[in-house]
């Protein structure tokens, strides 16, 4: 693990290793089941395609974290700032969606170092679902 | 809950569905997929003592989970057109804590003619049960 470089010491210009998840109608309905929203949008085809993948599942799963490469040492954590999204396609269950992370800045505030990565999810089609721009900060117990 | 159109005021104030974020929903939220042995996956999210661990002093629901909240607000309002052009900027501003209770709400900032409709800037913010914002910012939708 020496080897390994830690999320928060991956710098501007640099990319975590993408990640791929296929969304089936059970794990998008894990989701609809944590956020209360049963909305038949998500839960059925229509001439439009198949149902949707709920907005929450694509944002959870576009978290750095979820990147292969993504490490942290036991007792550090990634906790989220700050967030913009853009939503430029509805994701259809049934899909394998990849995510594209790359460092775009980062500063310190008050003491704590900050993390700026814009994010991209395209899917297997290559139409580009969403876009973020996910801000970080990293904590650590023990003192 | 008022559709947002064309002739609907700066100022004008929606609330979205009240949502309580229980232990299971955290879970099924942040505890990974599919559910099975060692379910769910020890993090900041779902394990007191790993959060306690990385120095929070109780776990915290994931943001996304709250901001599905909102997102859900703004499709209610824009249409499920949103997730092709809707955007959303936020800050997360306090922990939030299995059982309780958050209301996604939203308000009419401006809005402004473009060729292809009227976009409505919409401050977006939910409160939890004492009243107290978590999350805050900004959301743009566009009526056609």
């Amino acid at each position: 693990m020496a080897d390994r470089k830690k999320a928060d010491e991956v710098g501007v210009g640099e990319e975590f290793e993408p990640y791929e998840f296929r969304v089936t109608p059970e794990f998008n309905q894990q989701y609809l089941e944590a956020e209360e929203d049963h909305h038949p949008r998500y839960l059925q085809e229509t001439e439009a395609g198949p149902a949707i993948v709920y907005p929450g599942l694509l944002i959870n799963h576009s978290n750095v974290t979820r990147s292969p490469s993504f490490y942290l040492p036991p007792a550090m954590a990634a906790v989220h700032a700050k967030e913009e999204v853009e939503y430029l396609n509805p994701g259809r269950v049934g899909k394998t969606f990849r995510v594209y992370w790359k460092v775009v800045d980062t500063y310190e505030k008050r003491g704590r170092a900050y993390q700026v990565k814009e994010a991209l999810i395209v899917d297997e089609d290559g139409v580009e679902i969403l876009r973020r721009r996910i801000t970080d900060t990293y904590i650590a117990g023990g003192g | 809950m008022v559709i947002i159109t064309e002739d609907i005021p700066e100022g004008h104030e929606v609330s979205g569905k009240l949502k309580t974020v229980t232990e299971e929903k955290v879970y099924a939220f942040s505890g990974g997929f599919p559910r099975g042995p060692g379910w769910p996956r020890k993090n900041i999210h779902t394990d007191l003592e790993f959060a306690k661990s990385c120095g929070l002093p109780t776990r915290a629901a994931s943001g996304a989970m709250f901001e599905g909240y909102l997102t859900e607000l703004m499709i209610d309002l824009f249409g499920e057109s949103w997730l092709r052009h809707g955007k959303m900027s936020l800050k997360f501003i306090a922990i939030v804590d299995p059982g309780d209770t958050l209301m996604p709400r939203s308000v009419v900032h401006s809005k402004q003619a473009e060729d292809s409709g009227v976009r409505f800037v919409m401050e977006v913010w939910c409160e939890n049960q004492h009243g107290n914002k978590v999350v805050v910012g900004t959301a743009t939708g566009l009526v056609q």
